[in-house]
């Protein structure tokens, strides 16, 4: 093998390893039974690489990001289920952010996805998004981390 | 002759298909309106009817996403003013709503809670709901409302 090979080899098990680590924390049940309805928190946290999308430069920065995710879930005499949703993100190292939001949602039993948006400190429109994916049959939620550049408004490109 | 015909009306069909998913994978609606949001509630803290007018600004996209789900974003702000029936006394009441969510095509609600403020010390305040009803298509269709005496 050639030395670029090596190297190239090198920097993908780089970036591999937190890929792992991540999923790791993704598998984690919320639930609990309390009289018809239910609750139950998530706790999640990764240190992952993060390129800043809205820039042109290729500029990968190693962050330390963290989710805490309580649920409370009913289910409906129509056959829905309501969800309440509180999630609160925070983000250390060179990229920054924190801040929090809730979901009260009603929906028919089928997955469906949450999407969280918070503003990273810098200049540009880098956003991160907290992608909450819950499954209601399992009452479980995953939670992923994406960048995007823009607010996740309906003006937004993102 | 025959198959040079058929190999054109496949590859006819299959471009025709491709053009028909990229259109629909890309086609967005947007809503972007002020619409008049009226109606009567019950104060549950002093048992009066309590009439409110007002508007909600709709600002709405919706997307079919790449996976096939309904991409729906919505960011709903309502203010509203009100009268006791029984009091006399003046409400107000503002808040938001906003919501990115991918979703099977079905129909789905998302509430938001705000205190409906009462400017007078002796009727208490009390908090309405506003249910904003998403048809399965990503449009917003209703908005609805209940109320509490919690907190």
């Amino acid at each position: 093998m050639t030395l670029r090979t090596w190297i190239l080899l090198t920097v993908v098990a780089v970036f591999a390893l937190p890929a792992f680590a991540q999923r790791y924390y993704q598998d984690e049940v919320i639930t609990g039974e309390t009289g018809g309805g239910w609750s139950g928190e998530i706790s999640y946290a990764t240190g992952q690489y993060l390129d800043n999308p809205c820039t042109a430069v290729v500029d990968w920065v190693w962050v330390s990001y963290g989710v805490d995710l309580y649920q409370e879930g009913q289910a409906l005499a129509t056959g829905n289920q309501r969800v309440l949703f509180d999630e609160q993100t925070s983000m250390s190292g060179a990229y920054s952010t924190a801040g929090a939001s809730q979901s009260d949602v009603e929906y028919m039993p089928q997955p469906y996805t949450l999407r969280k948006y918070h503003k990273v400190n810098t200049y540009d429109n880098f956003h991160v998004v907290t992608v909450i994916d819950f499954d209601p049959a399992t009452r479980q939620s995953t939670v992923s981390l994406e960048t995007a550049c823009g607010n996740g408004m309906p003006d937004s490109s993102q | 002759m025959y198959q040079m015909s058929l190999s054109r009306i496949v590859g006819a069909v299959i471009v025709g298909l491709a053009l028909t998913v990229s259109v629909s994978a890309g086609a967005q609606q947007l809503v972007n309106e002020v619409r008049p949001y009226a109606g009567t509630t019950l104060n549950p803290c002093n048992g009066e009817a309590v009439t409110f007018s007002g508007t909600v600004h709709y600002h709405e996209k919706t997307q079919v996403s790449t996976d096939g789900r309904i991409h729906v974003v919505v960011n709903e702000n309502y203010n509203v003013s009100g009268r006791g029936q029984r009091t006399g006394v003046a409400y107000n009441m503002s808040g938001n709503m906003h919501a990115n969510s991918k979703i099977p095509a079905f129909p789905i609600s998302f509430r938001s809670r705000s205190r409906f403020i009462s400017t007078a010390s002796t009727v208490p305040s009390f908090h309405m709901t506003t249910i904003f009803r998403i048809n399965g298509h990503g449009i917003q269709t209703t908005a609805t409302t209940e109320s509490d005496c919690k907190g």
